[in-house]
């Protein structure tokens, strides 16, 4: 009987259902995740991801980033810091405009920026804001170099600096 | 534990582009064992000791007791899963065939990797159980399960529920994901990963997709996430509340689970909408690390996602600490009302585009204030950008704009992760919201006879239902059962058994635009003419209603939809009614409050086939005695055929 209800519910429910969102993720994002794909972290430069077109970032490179689903999970920094940011742009620029904010945060801990260095890494990245989002069209590529070189001048922050 | 058939629908889908590698058989070869004399031996101790029926054996097997036919089998259906032929199906042909692949120097089963590295939870228990150190049998090394597990950096484990999500109905009932916490110190919670059990239907839509989902016809597989791709598709996207529950899982535990997840990778199970679900699946992963908990034999129909979330917190200890995170809608709405009315104004205007974030008037206001305009500016403008209502080339240069005149104002909240409005946490989270299923009595008259309503209902929630920890202003009724007895005359009938109901009331404002609406179908009773007077006659109704809601003020709702109105009855004229309606409405009563009053409206205009104006008119008083206990009040005025007749009862309401 309760099958037979089951049925008749998730009938009459999925009627609802239009055809574009039936072709939604609806349990979780997706199933690329244990999936070798091949790639580094150049590649995701060329992505020349726009400031705001952060919804067309899919890859899942934090996961799978080498062949044959061996490196399932990226252990390298750079493309960890680079995963993080271009998923996250939007977020970021929002909180490196207040000083503040858990995307912040996390991008210092990404950069391994000591705890009692984070609150210089916050308002740093507020004051320089203009110069790390120099243009409407900038793409995370751009915004991580531009962090790296003006950290590298940055009395305290320097020692982050990749450069 | 008892369960209700409550029902889930849940759906996911991915490219499983490359899943056909694991999913070639496993390359055993007869084996002319090395070590066949250690072999014999500890074959001896596992059968000594009952190591193929163990339930840890089971559970890292993935075995379910099946009722018909009597049996017992692994709900994995990739061969790769397993060692032997029968492995399936028989624990102990498992067991060996797992024992002789590990002591086979040249056991290469999946991903170019020994079987010792690809099934490294079982060896890590079998070792345990048999007292030996496979290793030193036949050394192997297991570079990329260690390069993975230093990766994710286990440290802690957080239990995740994503509020429902009234745009789809595969997601009206929430979801569940786990979250492997690194030791990353700080606020590197988002740097986590998201655990989750998600199944694939390709481009499947329509009756093939209902279909295929009942019958467990798709694939799915566990996956791994970085949580900050999961944040912004429940909180961004779909704007949904998330509650996060921390889980307190000893360190060696959390290890054994994730060696298990290891050996799950790229391992499919049939999905089914409402049973072995991702909230089950995911249950079930938990179970295979913490040694005492065993909680998925609980649901044995439907499972709910929130029913989950109950049973983890229903253990003693585990699930101690909760934090809600309020999506950035929520966050906007309580920033926006933190505002005051002129500041709220200029926050539109700039977000607007009609006035420039660097104007000279916005320097007059306090830095604070200002600086509390632009994010709120901000927030809106990105709100409407990922809802759709503005482009990318209108926001983009406007973003900047309103973040560069916001980088200007420095030195205010610098504390960690501070946001600069607190939001209140729910008092009520939804593992302290009412009991799913709901039985309800009433007893009330119509015109001048008596009845008595036995209504059951196995989901999921009321609008005059216990609002806390469910989704505000939202109604879902599925399988909603009303039996009516007069008690005078003996007659019992079906009054009521609607199938679904949908009811969403999210409250429009300036900066939120949600349509109000509803969907239902079912069967109904209509009261027709026959013989000059009105009798009771079975109809299948369906209905569909668009409209707006407004909340004036925190604890009232009004609402008003416009419907329409399809009936199909033996009884009707043309054995057909259909027509539009509208409704009207008003909710009194807050999230925490225990009274709620609800004064409402209704008309119909049936004008194809049997043709009236239908009328209905009153209003619900409802008291809240306990977590799951209610007393409603009802009085109605009812209109159909130019009879008029009136209508009142009293129902206790238990959930359960």
């Amino acid at each position: 009987m309760k099958v037979i209800f089951s049925i008749i519910a998730l009938t009459s429910m999925l009627a609802f259902v239009p055809a574009s969102l039936a072709h939604a993720k609806t349990c979780g994002i997706g199933n690329r995740i244990w999936e070798g794909q091949t790639g580094t972290g150049a590649k995701l430069f060329q992505l020349t991801t726009n400031f705001w077109t952060f919804k067309a970032i899919s890859t899942t490179f934090g996961i799978a980033g080498c062949e044959r689903g061996q490196k399932l999970v990226s252990d390298a920094p750079d493309e960890k810091v680079l995963h993080f940011a271009s998923n996250n742009l939007d977020r970021l620029a929002r909180d490196m405009s207040r000083g503040s904010g858990e995307h912040l945060d996390a991008l210092a801990v990404l950069m391994h920026v000591r705890v009692e260095d984070q609150a210089a890494f916050r308002s740093f990245a507020q004051r320089n804001f203009v110069f790390l989002f120099p243009h409407d069209d900038v793409t995370v590529g751009e915004v991580l170099v531009a962090l790296d070189r003006l950290i590298a001048q940055d009395e305290t922050l320097s020692v982050y600096a990749k450069s | 534990m008892r369960r209700a058939p409550e029902l889930l629908l849940v759906i996911a889908i991915g490219s499983m582009g490359s899943l056909s590698r694991a999913e070639q058989p496993p390359g055993t070869p007869p084996l002319a064992v090395p070590n066949g004399a250690t072999l014999a031996e500890w074959l001896q101790r596992a059968d000594r000791d009952g190591l193929s029926e163990d339930p840890r054996w089971l559970a890292l097997l993935h075995y379910e007791r099946e009722w018909l036919p009597p049996r017992a089998r692994s709900r994995a259906s990739s061969p790769g899963f397993f060692l032997s032929d029968t492995g399936d199906r028989d624990p102990r042909a498992e067991l060996i065939a797992t024992l002789r692949a590990f002591l086979d120097p040249n056991a290469i089963v999946k991903d170019d990797e020994h079987a010792q590295c690809a099934f490294i939870a079982r060896r890590h228990w079998l070792e345990q159980r048999l007292d030996v150190r496979i290793a030193e049998f036949v050394p192997v090394e297991c570079p990329h399960y260690e390069r993975w597990r230093e990766a994710l950096d286990a440290r802690g484990l957080t239990l995740i529920f994503p509020e429902g999500f009234m745009s789809n109905p595969g997601s009206i009932f929430g979801h569940t994901l786990l979250r492997i916490d690194s030791g990353t110190e700080g606020s590197g919670e988002i740097l986590g990963y998201a655990v989750d059990f998600t199944a694939d239907a390709g481009d499947d839509g329509g009756l093939e997709y209902m279909f295929k989902g009942v019958t467990g016809s798709y694939p799915a597989i566990f996956g791994v996430h970085p949580y900050y791709e999961q944040l912004k598709r429940y909180a961004d996207w779909e704007n949904r509340d998330l509650w996060e529950y921390r889980l307190d899982i000893e360190q060696s535990e959390l290890d054994f689970m994730l060696m298990h997840l290891w050996e799950l990778r790229a391992i499919e199970f049939p999905y089914y909408f409402f049973t072995k679900n991702c909230s089950y699946e995911l249950l079930r992963l938990l179970e295979t690390g913490i040694v005492d908990l065993d909680v998925s034999a609980g649901f044995r129909g439907a499972v709910l996602p929130v029913e989950t979330i109950r049973a983890i917190v229903g253990q003693p200890g585990l699930a101690e600490v909760r934090r809600y995170r309020p999506s950035p809608e929520t966050q906007l709405r309580a920033a926006s009302r933190s505002l005051s009315r002129p500041d709220r104004k200029r926050a539109r205007s700039i977000a607007q585009g009609r006035l420039d974030p660097a104007d000279d008037s916005l320097d007059e206001i306090p830095p604070e204030r200002r600086a509390r305009v632009l994010d709120v500016a901000y927030d809106q403008l990105r709100y409407e950008y990922l809802a759709g209502q503005v482009s990318d080339e209108a926001s983009r240069g406007l973003s900047r704009r309103i973040l560069i005149a916001r980088s200007r104002i420095e030195g205010l909240a610098v504390e960690t992760g501070s946001d600069a409005v607190e939001i209140e946490t729910p008092g009520t989270s939804p593992d302290q919201g009412h009991e799913t299923s709901l039985l309800a009595l009433s007893g009330g008259w119509r015109d001048d006879e008596a009845f008595i309503d036995i209504r059951l209902r196995p989901a999921l929630h009321g609008l005059m239902d216990n609002s806390g920890g469910y989704l505000q202003h939202t109604q879902i009724r599925l399988l909603d059962t009303v039996m009516r007895i007069y008690p005078e005359s003996g007659q019992v009938r079906l009054q009521e058994l609607t199938l679904l109901e949908i009811l969403s009331l999210a409250p429009r404002s300036r900066v939120f635009r949600p349509w109000a609406w509803s969907v239902g179908t079912g069967l109904a009773t209509r009261r027709l003419p026959e013989g000059g007077r009105l009798e009771d006659s079975p109809v299948w109704a369906t209905a569909t209603g668009i409209g707006i809601a407004l909340d004036p003020a925190p604890a009232v709702l009004l609402y008003g939809l416009a419907d329409l109105s399809l009936d199909v009855g033996p009884d009707l004229e043309d054995k057909v009614s259909f027509g539009p309606g509208a409704r009207l409405g008003a909710f009194f009563g807050g999230v925490e409050s225990r009274w709620k009053v609800h004064a409402f409206a209704e008309v119909t205009q049936f004008v194809a086939g049997d043709t009236t104006t239908s009328i209905r008119a009153g209003s619900d008083l409802r008291w809240i005695t306990s977590r799951n206990t209610a007393l409603i009040v009802e009085g109605s005025f009812n209109r159909s055929y130019g009879e008029n007749w009136g209508e009142g009862s009293l129902q206790l309401n238990l959930h359960f």
